[in-house]
């Protein structure tokens, strides 16, 4: 998981680099997975007991599935604890152009939200070339022709080849 | 059977049957590349190309696109980590180390190959099993099934790399993912914080898009514009030196075989025969520590099971009647469009029906290796393609895949959750592939576990009474604490000698 | 209603020779579907399942009568929900148009109640009745109903009764209602397919499956197969030898059947519904619907609107009377 730095080739690299000690960014992972598992237990706790005796009912498998996870999540926590005190150099957790990924993120949000009002052409030519500058493609060129393309090859296979009904 | 066979080839003197062998090969190929359109919604999305078209000349083109595209979904893995369909994940382990590597075209070809003979060595299987093999798939019930989803997933659980620990975490991930939506045996909603889209379950393919194709493409981005990997140079079979392939006979034999018996039983299908193969081939591997880091044996199993669960699963649709897959039961639609039900009459009935799909099986494999010699040339570019490019245009076959795979936006948002989703816990390292199977495997389990104890009066004896469970039930502890005590003892060798 | 009668009993005679010559009358024009554009059918199921068959087997014939082309869009998800919601959004117009199932009926009065109803909707055309069928692998000691009762009083209701949906699915109230009325109990065991039901059935996994004429039609023309008794008015025209259930003595609503069904956005103007009706009713004339109707094991129907939105409210009556009393909806 540790990517060196200098993989990173070009002036991009001078970006900064998002970077945690591994345990640290696995005991946080493991708060959140708890959390997450905790909900799904209780909410497990909270189904209709079953209809007969036969049965183990809605909730008896979720149960048993949380319980054993959320001791999984534990014994990776106290693993990652271990990790965090042991005298073994600990590796990193890197993102590299956190703010290019973070940018990105919101693109493909925005687009599985807007994807049905704006319409599959339009949404595939506008946030094609909002992903593609937001990788750090400079081109004009390829920044239009790509697009363009992709955009015909999805209408020919999707919409006039297999009848697939797109917005 | 001779003579019937000969009928089923007899077919062939029709050039419509060629043609519609080359298109639905063609198709699939495509179709199976394309991620989120897989190999059941492409033999949906031919069903009114068949209207009014002779059933035999209809059915060999879906058996030959339901082939193509099982094999199709290998390209997007092996190029772009991004299996288009579960089945393909395995072949996305070593594949994409390949490729990374360098080496896109021999995992290509070696693909192709496997594919091929997988699905011609099955194929044989099936002329001479299908019927027998199908009775015997019946003895199969409740416990037996779930005997057999334990044995898949203990059989993953050994096989993920990296802390066991995580491994199981993912695998709960995957487990607790498929219990969301209505509850199978009493229909209450779980899980679904009151939103009835959820009422189904999660969607497989948005799920599979999700965490791998989006989470990829933001692994991308983190390589920027700059990033390249130079694939070699194909050159079609040459590619792979001849003794290559010849040291992946056994490999090869072993997973067609294995994918073909898991193909027949009802429910089981391509991603378990893939998954099983996968873990099986990496056990008696000489070479077990390349796997999952470019080992050609990897995706040799991988293909050539998945493409033989195929030839599995159309056993007990034409014995029976009983689709063995998703996509074998869209094939039942698309025969009783032309008039034929599906039935244990059909051998009887309409032979040419099954000889056809037998001789199309047979006719396809040159075909299918020749469109893939051909088109490994052409993918493996793909790699050179710079990344931004590849970023946007996988994003965007993303979404407009999920989308037509339910033609509504619901699967589009599952897709967006999980592409972060899978992009978090990557960096977490917690393994993918466990979610995958689970959520495969998830259902069937607990489906068969409460049938079985509800049909069996609430009495666990049922899993200890039949031999056929209890076997598995054996398998599956085996697979899961073999690896556990082998590690064990490796720990006390270093041990011994530090 | 006397002239849509009279227009079917036409078309079951002239076969699908009458619509051609009515097309080519330009009097018969004014009374005719003409959509202004494609029409779309809306499913709530994937590609490739029995409903999915039944609309792009119809709209094949239907495409020629209205001089249009139609697009059948799959929605499946939400038990339904996704196509009723894609549905209810529809302009008026009968270019959107939905085919339901006796599901969507159930649903609307569980998971969805409050989200959906059947007055959301405009109730067009039935088109297909569909009796669900008691059946028992060949080997089975079991040969009617009588049987069946007699095993269940005896063993104290454990008999395993392998049908599609969970409780409180259209199969699972056919159950109760035979419960009910031969005062016994049995066990529900739920399967996801038909397919999986009879695999089941043959397996000796369960004692008796529950399903549709259809899947399981050529399993009894192997003699692998043998039937019960059919929850219907009349016995089968397949299968006459299989008694009904109120021939054996146990009295059941014998309008608990599956059914495939037409509907379409509120609002819709009656006489819009009635041609949209008649159009689909001619178009179930036609040669190649009747070979994959009779294949497929099920009864045609000549329902209109009018007939069709009674029959809608009739059976929402009995499914509510039977989820209550399985306690599954408070009434």
């Amino acid at each position: 998981m540790d990517h060196d730095l200098s993989e990173t080739r070009g002036w991009r690299a001078r970006f900064d680099v998002l970077r945690g000690a591994s345990p640290v960014i696995d005991l946080i992972g493991c708060a959140v997975l708890f959390a997450i598992f905790w909900v799904y237990l209780s909410s497990a706790l909270a189904l209709p007991a079953p209809l007969n005796n036969v049965d183990i009912g809605a909730g008896g498998f979720p149960r048993l599935l949380a319980i054993a996870t959320l001791i999984a999540i534990v014994a990776m926590a106290a693993s990652a604890l271990y990790r965090l005190l042991d005298s073994v150099p600990v590796s990193w957790v890197s993102v590299r152009r956190p703010v290019n990924v973070a940018i990105t993120v919101v693109i493909l949000i925005i687009q599985s939200i807007y994807f049905e009002q704006l319409g599959m052409l339009v949404s595939v030519l506008v946030f094609s070339v909002a992903t593609m500058a937001a990788c750090g493609e400079r081109r004009i060129l390829h920044l239009i022709g790509v697009p363009l393309a992709l955009a015909a090859f999805i209408y020919t296979v999707f919409v006039l080849a297999l009848h697939v009904n797109l917005p | 059977m001779l003579a019937n066979l000969a009928l089923g080839f007899s077919a062939f003197a029709d050039p419509m049957v060629w043609g519609a062998l080359v298109f639905g090969a063609l198709v699939g190929y495509l179709i199976g590349a394309i991620p989120g359109l897989g190999p059941s919604l492409g033999v949906a999305l031919l069903i009114p190309f068949t209207y009014g078209v002779d059933p035999v000349v209809s059915i060999v083109g879906l058996v030959a696109l339901y082939a193509a595209a099982e094999y199709g979904g290998a390209i997007t893995a092996v190029l772009i980590n991004s299996p288009g369909t579960a089945a393909a994940v395995a072949t996305a382990w070593d594949g994409y180390p390949l490729t990374q590597q360098g080496r896109a075209g021999e995992a290509l070809t070696v693909s192709i190959v496997s594919s091929g003979v997988g699905i011609f060595v099955s194929t044989g299987l099936l002329i001479l099993t299908a019927v027998p093999l199908s009775e015997f798939a019946l003895n199969f019930g409740p416990g037996e099934y779930f005997g057999l989803a334990l044995v898949g997933l203990s059989l993953v659980a050994g096989l993920s790399d990296g802390s066991p620990i995580k491994g199981m975490v993912a695998m709960g991930i995957g487990l607790a993912m498929a219990t969301i939506g209505l509850d199978v045996q009493i229909g209450v909603p779980r899980f679904t914080g009151g939103n009835y889209e959820l009422f189904e379950g999660l969607p497989l393919v948005p799920v599979l898009l999700g965490l791998y194709a989006l989470s990829e493409v933001l692994f991308m981005i983190e390589d920027g514009a700059s990033a390249k990997i130079k694939s070699a140079a194909v050159g079609g079979l040459t590619s792979v030196p001849y003794f290559a392939l010849k040291g992946l006979k056994t490999v090869i034999l072993r997973s067609s075989i294995l994918g073909y018996v898991i193909g027949v039983i009802p429910g089981a299908g391509a991603s378990i025969a893939s998954f099983v193969s996968y873990a099986v081939t990496k056990r008696f591997s000489k070479t077990p520590e390349l796997f999952g880091k470019g080992s050609l044996e990897g995706v040799a199993s991988s293909e050539a099971a998945n493409n033989s669960a195929v030839a599995g699963a159309m056993a007990p649709l034409l014995a029976l009647g009983i689709p063995g897959s998703a996509t074998t039961a869209v094939m039942i639609g698309a025969l009783m469009v032309q008039g034929i039900q599906p039935g244990p009459l059909l051998f009887t009935r309409s032979p040419e029906i099954p000889y056809t799909v037998f001789a199309s099986l047979w006719v396809g494999v040159p075909v299918m290796i020749f469109i893939g010699l051909a088109g490994a040339r052409v993918w493996a570019q793909v790699a050179n393609i710079p990344r931004p490019a590849i970023a946007a245009i996988v994003a965007g076959i993303c979404f407009v895949g999920a989308y037509s795979s339910e033609t509504t936006m619901f699967p589009v948002h599952v897709m967006t959750v999980c592409g972060i989703l899978g992009y978090v816990l990557r960096k977490l390292g917690v393994p993918l592939a466990p979610i995958i199977l689970a959520m495969v495997l998830g259902e069937m389990m607990e489906t068969n576990f409460r049938r079985a104890l509800i049909s069996n009066k609430g009495e666990w004896d049922i899993f200890y009474t039949s031999p056929l469970t209890v076997l598995l039930l054996v398998i599956a502890f085996l697979a899961f604490a073999l690896p556990g005590i082998a590690a064990m003892r490796a720990r006390k060798a270093r041990a011994a000698t530090a | 209603m006397t002239f849509l009668n009279f227009k079917s009993t036409a078309i079951g005679l002239v076969g699908a020779a009458a619509f051609a010559i009515g097309l080519s009358g330009p009097a018969m024009a004014q009374d005719t579907w003409q959509p202004t554009g494609p029409v779309n059918f809306v499913l709530h199921t994937k590609p490739g399942g029995g409903v999915d068959v039944f609309s792009r087997t119809l709209a094949k014939e239907l495409e020629p009568i209205i001089n249009q082309t139609i697009v059948v869009v799959n929605t499946p998800g939400g038990g339904g929900a996704s196509q009723m919601a894609k549905v209810r959004a529809a302009k008026p117009d009968g270019l959107t148009l939905g085919v339901n199932t006796v599901t969507h009926f159930t649903g609307m009065l569980t998971n969805l109640r409050g989200t959906f109803s059947p007055d959301d909707f405009e109730w067009i055309a039935l088109a297909q009745e569909d009796p669900i069928m008691f059946f028992v692998s060949k080997e089975s000691e079991l040969n009617d109903m009588k049987d069946l009762v007699a095993l269940a009083k005896e063993n104290g209701g454990e008999v395993n009764i392998g049908g599609f949906g969970p409780v409180g699915s259209m199969q699972n109230i056919g159950m109760t209602m035979l419960e009910e009325s031969a005062g016994v109990k049995f066990n529900w065991v739920a399967f996801e397919s038909t397919p999986d039901i009879i695999a089941a059935v043959l397996g000796g996994h369960v004692d008796v499956g529950v399903s549709n004429l259809g899947p399981a039609l050529t399993f009894f023309e192997a003699d692998r197969l043998k039937g019960l008794g059919v929850l219907g008015e009349k016995r089968l025209k397949t299968l006459p030898d299989m008694q009904t259930f109120g021939e054996q003595g146990f009295e059941v609503d014998t309008s608990w059947i599956q059914v495939r069904g037409v509907f379409g956005p509120k609002g819709m103007p009656l006489e819009l519904q009635q041609q949209i009706a008649d159009a689909i009713h001619k178009a179930m004339a036609a040669d190649s619907y009747q070979t994959y109707a009779r294949a497929a094991g099920v009864e045609d129907s000549d329902y209109g609107p009018e007939k069709y939105a009674v029959f809608v409210k009739n059976l929402t009556k009995v499914a509510e009377a039977q989820l209550a009393a399985a306690g599954l909806i408070a009434n």
